[in-house]
């Protein structure tokens, strides 16, 4: 009995002090590769730049794996600042990532700089990775990769410094114990110590690289070559860079290399509608374009280390920025877009519609592509097949009828929030921009591509920096080349430099120039029409117009500045009348000169004394308190 | 006094040696029977005659005989009786009553790895007996102990087969894991719900730092054992439980009917009698009450039937368990089933072994329809009560439907399984607002979701007992877990915002076995009045799992055979299904090891001091091989006052009974906060570009690789501290119970997931210990048991509060604004921030009406224009910075009372369970769809005229203002008091049940979750509230699934 007791006893205490147990805490971790031993081959280089590409796409020009839901923040702050852009929506207070920038009234970072800000160093991150792991290529691929690289990081600095001056320069991958500073601050020699250096340093970089690795285009009819950098687009980019630190001469060394390349052409004026669907994918007027691609494999929203499609695409912008079809009768453009039905959130203002109707004429495929008449789009007349179509299916009533039928119509009492008499149309999501292989992903994904830069850019950025050089000659040359391919009824006899900014005004509307331009130009320029359009941005946010239909809401004494389409009641159905709800909750609105420059969003401030706001914007009070008053 | 005769009750060899007869006649001269005070015969009593040799035991009905003289007397005794003297007097067949020894002292209480009795405990464990909850409605043990103990909260869903949380004093972290530790039988399990409340002997909640120390790292929300029950000894028991729960919709939110709704919004001036015209609206016709046309009246059934004998050598008990719960959602699309089956036994091989095993086994189905943005249950409070629930005119259609129908496949419409060409019927969508969710009821019939499973849980264990004062026990534990879910849905149409238009598909199989092996010894023994205990141990664990999901999804078709019902399995995928197959599968390990032991020493019963230690250690993918070994002791001790020769002599035990004071301080961790090798950089392959053209090359991405995440190696687990001190007292005779404790419970070093501090540093989350959370507060209980005559009454009550607040975030980030419920465009968020309570609601503050002309006025920073000076003042426009602390979804006041009066036969039971302190943030009004459907509170009482003195604002001007619906006004009292339970029962005389073999049969009738008194408008305060586990969307609420109230019938036989 004992003996059992005590063999039992044995064996317990055995197993209690059988520690060897402890091998079995290591457990190696499954489907993963160390940083140290990664980056080594051609393979792995491929593999980094994908990522580079994959960031880039998403953190700096998609809607960032950092959390805008239904927006692209790189849209918001290139567009809405714009003169010529207005902020819509159900009403105010709906898309006010878009209204508070569209009327310069966040007294406090609004989400979509905070975002911006943000994704563009996630991307960043991702180039400097592959600039460093492989700075001594041991291929001529891992020199490609680096030199391509390096220009999505110019692209990124570039963004940046336009936006904040002078943002942080992290041109390497940061450890923990760094702390960010204004470049201007940033002691290192190479940091640049003003926008103007900044913009000189994407410039040279980029000529660097092209100089350095990158490959060219193969020809016009190489899709892949657009898909890419190359050295057209850091040419490009290089001379956009040079003529934003006013190096005119620099400017046009750099975009003649791009022209004179026969790499790129503007493609016809019947296709210029198609620039932004799926059919212009790599056409040869895109110089730079982010490609998208549905990727079933890929999950919705992230795979493994990576994004899914739904982040790849821009996911519901496309349903933003179509017209709120809940305000009308009968939901306008539904089989142009495949059901989605928008929420209205980009208006045009009436003035550059106006303008942009003067100038071009009706029958231009360049306004036709950009954007649509009410009353052609209330009465399916709009020579665009599909719309049409959908409104064939009305009972046959000819145009008198339509236009006295309440079938048909805007019936919200509140009218259709921040919209004239010509809505967009240029990026309203097509039906097939969702299609790829014959399946559409869902009809709130678009799968055409993001694009960076257009050869109809080129053109204009070599036509000023002409114009700023005296050669308004070869100026006129590429201006008439870009009203000729528009179909403009305006092909100018001479041109200067006001001819050349109403011309890219028409061209590039809503491609994140306008406003960047305008900064630029009111400090260059004193021409009239600078000056207007700079006046047009401090009323911004005082005057939101309603677009009505008299069939459903007639004006009311309580309604301000009514228009009417053709002047009077008598001749219109539609008309409009304007609010200004922002400044009744108490905003100011308009823009101010401290809108040169984005403020850096507190969130980032609150945490780094080190870093310096941007003038005339309030700084934080450290630590976080909620005492960060109002300026 | 460790007792381990009740802590294993377990036993090996199950079936087999079940149920040995026990034979002991003997000769009589005197002959007797013992019953205890409810004439219930007492078996196994001891009979002794005074001042012989002689005795003997009473059998099966409580008889015994035993040779005595007439003038003899005998002494009773049996266990937790008060021995009884009778004299014989010539007497034969004598009836002795034992009454019950209500020296609950001598109570066990069981602890980790031991057992004590309940005088000599120095933490803070909170008891509760399987008699305390065994007719309630639930079928889950974890909702079982809500009101029953003090100090533990417990979160409740409405929805069949959801279980509830359970929070231990608080809540300690950020993290999403802030339930307590669960052991079973010493099986550390996943969850409680498949344990019946039926099935437990005892639940104890270690709530002090010290009591749960003993299980380190694992420990920081606190531990609940649960001891499941064995055979008593003696006769063999069959009972059979039945329970019919005739379940209908609880309380409803005060949503706008069809008139105030109209009368409101042609007050917004958004909707004119015109448009009603127009869209051939008929007043007086249609009203729809949501809520009705979704739930209705249903049945919840249980069975339990359990089988349970033993003896000196043994005992066995088998049970089998079935629920049936057909929710309150019209139609089979909530369901929860379970069939449970239980073996314990325990058998004594030889004198120093036993051995013993418990095995339960679970399969369970479960239907479920979800919350929160575009969900089935937002539907209900959403869509406006213009809308009628089913539609039998194209005519009727709602916004955008017509076109739809009009194009090819009726442009994917959802049409409910009742339409035919003949007599068509479609869902009722709305004219007056397109929403993301558009009808419930359509929401209800696409979705296609089950899942189900099987648990094996089970133990088996050795004891040694070399000497009486030395047990070694060797315990192995293991899960084995399995199950699968399947979903399918079809494209569907309802309104622009409600649509899919892709089919998809998915299917998963879940896997994994859970094994721990525990070898710990245990030492007793008295030195005079000096008692000495020590225990010391190691276990081990690992956990391994093995899990594939395969989905397909596309708008093209993407099953075989039309996707009928039986083709919608993965195997039935179609050419076009297989090229958008995607499949998951990693297997994955985890393993654990401690060592743990403890100290106790007592001195006459007077004087109790206690020590804990434990070390742990975690594998590497939750620390690193530096970081893995963690340290967790604690000290407690103890006072019993009453046992004091002075005070003895002082205090009459009849004033005073029992006094005891007693303290703590313990420390834990939590160490479930750390998965995934969070400290290790690595490359993550994943995610593509693509360089090539996808349409004329047929190009493929390519896969991108980058470091996964910002290393931090110094991660460690969360630790909490905790001081508890206590008082537990009886007076009057033990009639009147007082338990007191307090505590502060300091855990630091909480897991941050956040944004680095330098987001230039190019990735979005780095994961660091940062962060204090104090929880301190208040357990009180008080209890009063008595009798009347025949009429046996007994009160307990418990309260609890809480008082919790975030010490620290992280210097670099004061505040965490956590993501609100997703979807929704509201301005008010949680937020986890210093100097408040976690996820506190952090929005405008609203601070009435201007009375001239309504307008909505807030607090918010005003600056004087002559001196500069900012303070805080009336605003009407404030900013983000204004924005404040408007309350938060916890509860800082929980408390129970439960009232039982027996008198014969019959008893009567009322258990009620409140809440105090808990804020709910109902956003069912929407700023940006002023025409979806909502509370009708703030249009009630809203300004109309000027000189209104009304609670809101002018609802013209603020109906699309989101800070107004962000705003305080939007805050409700969640404030409530709900009984649980009110019960009566009849137990019929066992003389009359016991011709039919019956010896105990107990009918009742209950209405559970009956009465709820609160002053929130929405929907039931204790379930309105969108899910999170850690706590971030407490008190959100936008529709939940209601709680039911039941009516309850049951029947408990014993044979």
């Amino acid at each position: 009995m004992k003996k059992i007791v005590f063999s039992m006893l044995a064996l317990v205490a055995g197993a209690a002090a059988f520690t060897s147990c402890e091998d079995q805490l290591d457990i190696p971790q499954k489907a993963a590769l160390t940083t140290e031993t990664y980056y080594q081959t051609d393979k792995d280089a491929m593999a980094a730049l994908a990522s580079a590409y994959e960031n880039f796409q998403v953190n700096t020009v998609g809607r960032t794996t950092l959390g805008p839901g239904i927006y692209t923040p790189a849209r918001v702050l290139a567009n809405h600042p714009g003169d010529d852009v207005n902020y819509g929506g159900q009403c105010y207070g709906d898309h006010e990532f878009g209204g508070s920038v569209d009327e310069f009234r966040f007294l406090h970072t609004p989400e979509a700089i905070n975002y911006h800000y943000k994704g563009i160093y996630l991307s960043l991150f991702c180039d400097n990775i592959v600039i460093e792991k492989f700075a001594e290529p041991a291929s001529d691929f891992q020199k490609q990769a680096v030199a391509e690289a390096r220009v999505l990081r110019a692209y990124n600095f570039f963004l940046l410094a336009c936006y904040w001056g002078t943002p942080p320069f992290v041109d390497h991958t940061m450890t923990t114990s760094e702390v960010p500073t204004n470049s201007e601050y940033d002691a290192r020699p190479e940091a640049p110590k003003s926008q103007q250096e900044y913009f000189l340093w994407v410039a040279q970089e980029c000529e660097k690289a092209a100089a350095e690795g990158l490959i060219e285009r193969k020809s016009a009819d190489d899709k892949e070559g657009a898909y890419r950098v190359t050295k057209g687009f850091a040419y490009a980019l290089a001379g956009k860079a040079y003529m934003f630190a006013g190096e005119w001469d620099k400017a046009k060394q750099c975009l003649k290399k791009v022209i004179d390349s026969g790499k790129y052409a503007l493609v016809p004026g019947d296709q210029f509608m198609d620039q932004f669907h799926i059919q212009g994918d790599g056409s040869p007027e895109k110089i730079f374009e982010v490609n998208i691609r549905y990727n079933a494999a890929a999950g919705e929203w992230s795979s493994g280390g990576g994004m899914g499609w739904n982040n790849h695409s821009t996911w519901m912008e496309p349903q933003c920025f179509q017209i709120r079809s809940d305000k009308f009768k009968k939901p306008p453009l539904n089989a142009y877009t495949d059901k989605v039905a928008g929420w209205g959130s980009i208006g045009l203002p009436k003035w550059y519609a106006d303008e942009f109707v003067e100038n071009d004429g009706l029958e231009s495929k360049r306004l036709n592509a950009t954007m649509v008449n009410i009353e052609n789009l209330v009465y399916g007349e709009t020579g665009i097949d599909l719309i049409d179509t959908y409104y064939s299916k009305l009972p046959s009533m000819s145009h008198a009828d339509k236009v006295a039928s309440t079938a048909i119509g805007i019936n919200a009492q509140d009218g259709h929030y921040g919209q004239t008499f010509w809505v967009p149309l240029k990026h309203i999501v097509r039906a097939g921009d969702a299609v790829e292989d014959g399946s559409s992903y869902s009809s709130v994904h678009r799968l055409n591509n993001i694009i960076i830069m257009r050869y109809a850019e080129v053109l204009l950025n070599y036509a000023e920096c002409c114009l700023r050089t005296g050669d308004a000659a070869t100026a006129k040359t590429y201006i008439n080349q870009i009203q000729e391919r528009a179909g403009s009824k305006t092909i100018s006899g001479s041109v200067d430099l006001v001819t050349l900014k109403k011309e890219k005004s028409y061209e590039m509307w809503f491609e994140g120039c306008r406003y960047q331009d305008l900064l630029r130009w009111s400090k260059l320029d004193s021409d009239q029409y600078t000056k207007d359009c700079m006046e047009h941005l401090k009323k911004q946010g005082t005057h939101i117009p309603h677009l009505y239909d008299k069939l459903f809401r007639a004006p009311e004494a309580s309604d301000v500045d009514v228009i009417w389409q053709y002047g009077s009641e008598s001749n219109s159905r539609f008309w409009i009348g304007h609010t200004h709800e922002a400044q009744d909750a108490g905003f100011e609105v308009g823009w101010q000169e401290k809108h040169r420059l984005f403020p850096y969003p507190t969130t980032v401030l609150e945490n780094n004394p080190e870093l310096h706001q941007n003038p005339g914007w309030p700084a934080p009070t450290f630590g976080g308190g909620d005492s960060d008053s109002a300026e | 006094m460790w007792n381990f005769k009740s802590l294993q009750k377990p036993l090996v060899f199950l079936f087999l040696l079940c149920l040995f007869p026990l034979g002991a006649m003997a000769q009589s001269v005197v002959k007797g029977t013992v019953n205890d005070e409810a004439g219930e015969p007492i078996i196994g009593a001891s009979v002794k005659v005074q001042g012989t040799k002689t005795g003997a035991v009473t059998d099966f009905n409580g008889n015994f005989s035993v040779q005595a003289d007439a003038n003899a007397t005998l002494v009773v005794s049996y266990i937790g009786y008060t021995p009884a003297t009778v004299k014989v007097n010539g007497r034969n067949n004598i009836v002795i009553s034992l009454s019950e020894d209500s020296q609950t002292l001598s109570d066990v209480v069981v602890i980790g790895y031991g057992v004590q009795k309940k005088s000599d405990l120095t933490g803070a464990v909170a008891s509760l007996k399987g008699d305390d909850i065994k007719n309630l409605s639930t079928s889950d043990a974890g909702a079982a102990l809500q009101g029953k103990v003090t100090g533990v909260q417990i979160i409740n869903s409405g929805a069949p087969g959801a279980g509830a949380s359970i929070r231990v004093r608080g809540y300690s972290s950020n993290s999403g894991n802030l339930g307590p530790l669960l052991i079973v039988d010493g099986l550390k399990v996943d969850n409680i719900q498949y344990l019946d409340p039926s099935l437990i002997e005892s639940m104890e909640v270690l709530k002090d730092g010290a009591s749960a120390a003993i299980y380190g790292a694992q420990a920081g929300n606190g531990v609940v054992l649960i001891t499941t029950k064995n055979g008593s000894k003696g006769q063999a028991k069959v009972s059979y439980t039945f329970k019919a729960a005739s379940q209908s919709l609880g309380k409803k939110a005060e949503l706008f009917n069809a008139n105030d709704y109209i009368e409101y919004h042609k007050y917004l001036g958004d909707l004119v009698d015109a448009e009603l015209q127009e869209k051939a609206y008929k007043q007086g016709f249609v009203d729809t009450d949501w809520y009705d046309e979704v739930f209705t009246n249903s049945w919840s059934l249980q069975h339990n039937l359990t089988v349970e004998g033993g003896n000196d050598k043994g005992h066995f008990l088998a049970g089998l368990g079935i629920v049936d719960n057909d929710g309150i959602v019209r139609g089979d699309k909530d369901t929860y089933k379970r069939f449970t089956g239980q073996v314990n036994a325990d058998y004594k091989i030889y004198k120093w072994l036993t051995v013993s095993s418990n095995t339960s086994i679970e399969k369970w189905k479960r239907k479920s329809l979800g919350d929160g943005y575009g969900s089935f249950l937002n539907a209900v409070v959403s869509i406006d009560p213009l809308t009628p629930a089913y539609i039998y005119d194209t005519a009727d259609f709602g916004m955008n439907l017509a076109a739809a129908w009009e194009s090819e496949n009726h442009g994917n419409i959802l049409l409910p399984p009742s339409y035919t060409e003949e007599n068509p019927v479609w869902y009722g969508t709305s004219k007056y607002v397109e929403d993301a969710t558009a009808n419930p009821l359509a929401q209800r019939d696409r979705s296609n979701s089950t899942s189900e499973g099987i648990n094996v849980r089970g133990s088996l264990a050795a004891n040694i007992i070399p000497f009486d004062f030395l047990t070694i026990t060797s315990r192995l534990g293991y899960r084995i877990s399995q199950s699968n879910g399947h979903n399918y849905s079809e494209p569907y149409y309802l309104s622009s915002m409600a649509h899919a238009d892709g089919y998809s598909i998915s299917a998963n199989t879940n896997a994994s076995l859970y094994y721990q092996w525990e070898n710990f010894a245990n030492f007793n023994k008295q030195f005079g009045k000096h008692n000495v205990g020590a225990m010391a141990g190691m276990s081990f664990t690992k956990n391994h799992w093995d899990n594939t999901s395969a989905s397909s999804s596309d708008t093209g078709m993407i099953l075989r055979g039309e996707a009928a019902p039986n083709f919608r399995y993965i195997d039935c995928l179609n050419a076009n299904g297989i090229s958008h197959l995607s499949a998951g599968n990693a297997p994955g390990d985890a393993t654990e090891l401690a060592y743990f032991g403890r100290l106790s020493y007592s001195f006459d019963d007077r004087y109790f001091l206690q020590v804990n230690f434990r070390a742990d250690a975690f594998d590497s993918s939750k620390l690193t091989k530096e970081n893995r070994w963690g340290y967790f002791p604690s000290f407690s001790a103890g006072w019993t006052i009453s046992n004091e020769p002075f005070f003895k002599k002082a205090v009459s035990t009849d004033a005073v009974s029992f006094l005891k004071i007693r303290g703590s301080w313990g420390r834990n961790g939590n160490v479930n906060i750390l998965s995934g090798y969070k400290y290790n950089p690595t490359i993550s392959l994943g995610g593509y570009y693509d360089f090539t053209d996808q349409y004329t090359a047929g190009g493929a991405a390519t896969e991108g690789g980058k470091p996964s995440i910002l290393a931090n190696p110094d991660l460690t687990w969360e630790t909490s501290e905790q001081i508890d001190l206590g008082i537990d007292a009886r007076f009057l005779n033990n009639r009147l119970s007082f338990g007191l404790d307090w505590y502060r419970k300091m855990t630091k070093d909480l897991l941050i997931d956040m944004e680095p501090v330098y987001p230039e540093i190019g990735f979005q989350n780095s994961t660091l210990n940062s962060g204090e959370v104090l929880n301190t507060g208040f357990d009180i209980e008080l209890g009063w048991r008595d009798h009347v005559g025949d009429l046996k009454y007994g009160i307990m009550t418990n309260f609890s509060t809480l008082k919790n607040e975030v010490k620290k975030v992280n210097a670099a980030l004061p505040r965490i604004n956590g993501q609100g419920p997703s979807g929704f465009n509201n301005k008010l968020g949680p937020c986890f921030e210093e100097g408040h309570p976690i996820w506190y609601f952090r929005g405008f503050e609203y601070a009435g009406v201007d009375p001239e002309t309504g307008k909505a006025l807030y607090y918010g920073a005003v600056t004087d224009e002559v001196t500069g000076e900012t303070t805080r003042g009336i605003v009407d426009a404030p900013t983000d910075d204004d924005k404040t602390d408007l309350g938060c979804g916890i509860p800082t006041f929980t408390y129970g009372v439960t009232l039982n009066l027996e008198y014969k036969g019959f008893d009567f039971t009322v258990f009620g369970t409140g809440a105090y302190g808990n804020k709910i943030y109902n956003f069912m009004v929407s700023a940006d769809r002023p025409r979806i459907n909502g509370i009708d509170v703030y249009w009630q009482d809203s300004w109309k005229n000027p000189g209104d003195n009304s609670k809101y604002p002018d609802m013209k001007q603020v109906a699309t203002d989101w800070t107004f619906f962000s705003s305080s006004a939007c805050i409700f009292s969640g404030a409530y008091f709900k009984f649980k339970q009110i019960q009566l029962g009849y137990t019929i005389p066992s003389k009359i049940t016991k011709k039919f073999l019956v010896s105990q049969l107990r009918l009742y009738a209950s209405l559970d979750d009956y009465f709820t008194i609160t002053s929130y408008p929405g929907a039931d305060p204790e379930t309105a509230s969108l899910g999170s586990d850690n706590g971030r969307l407490r008190g959100f609420d936008n529709g939940t699934y209601p709680t039911s109230k039941k009516i309850v019938f049951g029947v408990n036989v014993t044979f």
